[in-house]
């Protein structure tokens, strides 16, 4: 790739479009900054006492005195809530032009084209563009923005939201999120539905200073399947940035959960996600995540196996560039019998960069039978990057199978030599060796988002070694 | 001297906070008795030693002067609480200059409550082979310092055998083509945290570090191993496996830390622990810090009960169940005790080993 097409390529990513802004709450985070939002957004009261709860919560915890470095977010600069002008819209063409150029360099309305049946867009901080097959809406799956579920299915919400999976208090940066938290999207599948085509959303932040915020609420009820698809792409800016999403999973029994993302925020994106499903009996939650961008990101998804037989599969990549810290890994929770769970991370780290798997597998006593493989492996680039590897173990029962396994290495040179003596240049062997080493997650997901995972790294390692 | 340095020690007790441990959602993997300075040993230890070969062996006052700047320098007085408390109570220390092929053996047989210190300066070029062991009362702290010089190489073998509270730290620093054999056994001990470091500085330094321990009871065992690979071409090779029983609790912490300046790498580090009963509890963080590419690193934990390969002999040899338990931890631990250079080891963890069998028979 010439230098041209890279900056071609990066802009693609990297770009900013002027927008009118509706609605801005103003730098800063104060009780009444919470009640506006709540205000404007004409929410019912119990959800004001969540966000204010929330926020007495977030005003009360310090931060957090493990993982990557935070001193320079300065979370008191940060805007939290803002609206594109434009309202809620079922067609494309409603949607306003330069928002439709930001998804048009995204691909957005191709993936539209090809049919997907769920796509919902988030711009800034509320959905501008939803769509859904109606055949779902027959058997009562609802796909909606997250704002919208609490005006519409409101029983729902307020039973599931920030209550029984993770409460505000969990920890600094969910409680950060319950107070200002804004769009993001809500799937309920009932009892014994399949809903066969991946349900999608592509979020993105694009306003300078901006946090992001959107909350993803997915119920799964008994022997249901669903697999939901989640993109991210941020322009780049010199103002710190915080996204500080939450995803809460139910997967009810039997039933079928799969949650994808590829995230790739700017470099200079404070990344702090809370991820987590419950899993009742026999049901199975995968969690695959891509992650890229960022100048930190902590994501950790966690599974809490809580009937017999629940099943938690997570599979990771992290890529990490000059200035980036990647710190990503995984949480499960055995509390039940016969449960098994299988974490595979793989991460590559180039520049100045730094990967870092942090993973607790804990099996509480009477979790019998329970399986454990967790697999991490770490590629490294250069001199100057750092690959940790964290793992946390607890078993407190005998009947167990508990098994971890990391490697850490470089690409070796004879690999890189051999293919060169079949007439494969240095950086296309490089690429074809990270393309083998990162297909454990590309498989798992629909072709678009391979295609896009795979270029995304390309585009870093270009950047990086040209 | 002494008198001094047990006097500075004990005016660093009250700032200092006790050693770390690894904290998780809820959960703080080692806690720590409140005022332990109280239960600290107020008599003097009289260790046996034994040596062969060429080693001058010097003791308190003796040993703390010609150690110099040796004492209390890989392992600091305050590093934590704990350090303090020990340099502030230390009841035996010995200063150990080893030259040629040597050996040298400690026994700190003693039912009383003892804060043991060891320093060795093992000289380029010697082979020493050195053991410790430990019997001791109530409240118990064992440091280890050694300096392996160029091209030296030491097999260190620790048998520790307290019976309330233990804390040991043992550190050596390896320069340029020496190497360090660690082993450290654990039997006993309500409460003991014991924690080796090997600083791999010089060039084609190695070291192979093996922890093997049995808490049983209530008692909660705690080892850390943790290199760090600073010169170039050193090897690392940590193996460690654990039984636990009853209600007992099993702590591992390995870590691997890879400097920038380290090129040309191998680490490697395996933990394993076998569960006996559906009470005990075993913990593992093995952990991995690479900041250079140059290097061929792994780490591998596991854990499981003892039912699945204890079914192999029940049904092949019928064998009780008893039996087959018995013959299924004596071969798990078989694999390290490969790695043992130290005969007088091999054969005193074989018998604690055989001790705690008969312990937990009903």
């Amino acid at each position: 790739m010439s230098q041209d097409e890279i900056e071609k390529n990066r802009e693609r990513f990297d770009h900013v479009t002027d927008t009118d802004i509706r609605y801005d709450s103003g730098k800063g985070l104060s009780e009444d900054v919470v009640r506006k939002i709540s205000e404007e957004k004409d929410e019912p009261d119990w959800m004001l006492e969540k966000r204010l709860e929330a926020l007495r919560h977030f005003q009360r915890r310090p931060m957090p005195g493990w993982g990557p470095d935070l001193s320079e977010l300065d979370v008191s600069d940060i805007t939290h809530f803002k609206a594109a002008e434009g309202e809620q819209s079922d067609s494309w063409e409603e949607v306003p032009e330069e928002i439709q150029e930001t998804f048009d360099k995204l691909g957005i309305p191709e993936a539209e084209k090809e049919a997907l049946s769920g796509v919902g867009a988030q711009y800034e901080s509320e959905v501008v563009y939803q769509n859904m097959k109606e055949e779902w809406e027959e058997k009562g799956v609802i796909f909606c923005d997250m704002d919208q579920a609490v005006q519409e299915h409101e029983d729902l919400v307020k039973e599931y939201f920030m209550n029984r999976c993770v409460p505000p208090h969990d920890n600094k940066f969910s409680a950060l999120h319950g107070a200002v938290w804004s769009g993001g999207s809500f799937v309920y599948v009932p009892e014994g539905v399949e809903v066969e085509i991946p349900v999608q959303a592509y979020f993105r932040m694009n306003s300078k200073g901006m946090g992001q915020f959107e909350h993803t609420l997915i119920i799964a009820e008994e022997n249901s399947k669903v697999h939901y698809i989640e993109g991210c792409s941020a322009p780049q800016y010199t103002r710190s940035n915080l996204h500080a999403g939450c995803v809460e999973v139910f997967v009810g029994e039997d039933a079928h959960v799969q949650y994808s993302t590829v995230q790739n925020w700017s470099n200079n994106t404070y990344n702090l996600n809370t991820k987590r499903a419950k899993v009742k009996q026999d049901g199975v939650m995968e969690w695959v995540s891509g992650s890229m961008g960022s100048k930190v990101t902590m994501l950790y998804p966690s599974s809490h196996l809580n009937g017999e037989g629940a099943r938690a599969n997570h599979i990771t990549i992290a890529y990490a560039g000059d200035g980036q810290d990647i710190d990503t890994g995984a949480k499960v929770l055995h509390n039940a019998p016969n449960t098994k769970s299988t974490i595979e991370s793989k991460s590559i780290t180039q520049g100045e960069g730094r990967t870092n798997y942090r993973g607790l597998v804990r099996v509480p006593e009477g979790s019998h039978g329970s399986k454990i493989s967790v697999e991490c492996d770490a590629l490294m680039f250069s001199e100057d990057a750092t690959s940790d590897t964290e793992p946390y173990i607890e078993i407190q029962e005998d009947d167990v199978e508990m098994a971890h396994e990391a490697t850490v290495g470089r690409i070796g040179d004879e690999e890189i030599h051999y293919m060169q003596s079949r007439g494969i240049e240095e950086e296309e062997a490089k690429e074809m060796i990270v393309r083998g080493f990162i297909e454990p997650i590309t498989k798992e997901l629909p072709l678009e988002y391979a295609v896009e995972l795979n270029r995304l790294i390309e585009l870093e390692m270009e950047g990086s070694l040209g | 001297m002494m008198e001094k340095l047990r006097q500075d020690a004990s005016e660093l007790i009250e700032d200092l906070e006790m050693p770390e441990t690894i904290k998780t959602p809820g959960r703080r993997w080692t806690r720590f008795p409140e005022d332990l300075e109280k239960e600290t040993p107020k008599e003097e230890t009289t260790p046996e030693i034994q040596t062969d070969g060429e080693t001058e062996v010097y003791m308190g006052e003796e040993a703390l002067e010609a150690a110099g700047e040796k004492a209390f320098d890989l392992i600091k007085k305050d590093e934590n609480r704990l350090n303090a408390i020990h340099a502030s109570s230390v009841t035996s220390l010995i200063y150990v200059e080893a030259s040629g092929d040597s050996e040298l053996d400690i026994d700190y047989a003693t039912e009383r409550s003892a804060s043991t210190h060891l320093i060795i300066d093992v000289r380029p070029g010697s082979n020493l082979q050195v053991t410790e062991r430990t019997d001791c009362g109530e409240f118990n702290t064992s440091f280890t310092e050694i300096y392996v010089g160029e091209n030296a190489s030491v097999d260190y073998g620790a048998v520790e055998n307290p019976s309330g509270f233990s804390y040991s730290r043992r550190k050596a620093i390896v320069h340029r083509y020496g190497s360090i054999n660690w082993l450290n056994g654990i039997f006993s001990g309500d409460l003991n945290r014991t924690r080796i470091d090997t600083v791999l500085k010089g060039d084609g330094s190695e070291t192979e570090m093996t922890g093997v321990w049995y808490p049983t009871g209530e008692q909660h065992h705690d080892l850390s191993l943790q290199v760090r690979h600073i010169g170039d071409n050193t090897k690392c090779d940590m193996d460690s496996r654990s039984v636990v029983d009853d209600k007992a609790r099993s702590l591992y912490e390995g870590l691997q830390k890879v400097e920038r300046s380290a090129t040309d790498t191998s680490s490697f580090q395996d933990q394993e622990t076998l569960m006996l009963s559906q009470d005990a509890e075993s913990d593992a963080s093995p952990k991995l810090m690479i900041e250079n590419p140059d290097v061929e690193a792994s780490h591998a934990a596991a854990a499981g009960s003892v039912e699945k390969q204890k079914q192999h002999y029940l049904e092949s040899r019928g064998l009780t169940s008893e039996e087959a338990e018995k013959l299924v931890v004596k071969g798990f631990f078989e694999p390290v005790m490969e790695q043992i250079r130290v005969p007088r080891v091999k054969s005193s963890i074989r018998e604690k080993v055989r001790e705690k069998l008969q312990e937990t028979q009903v």
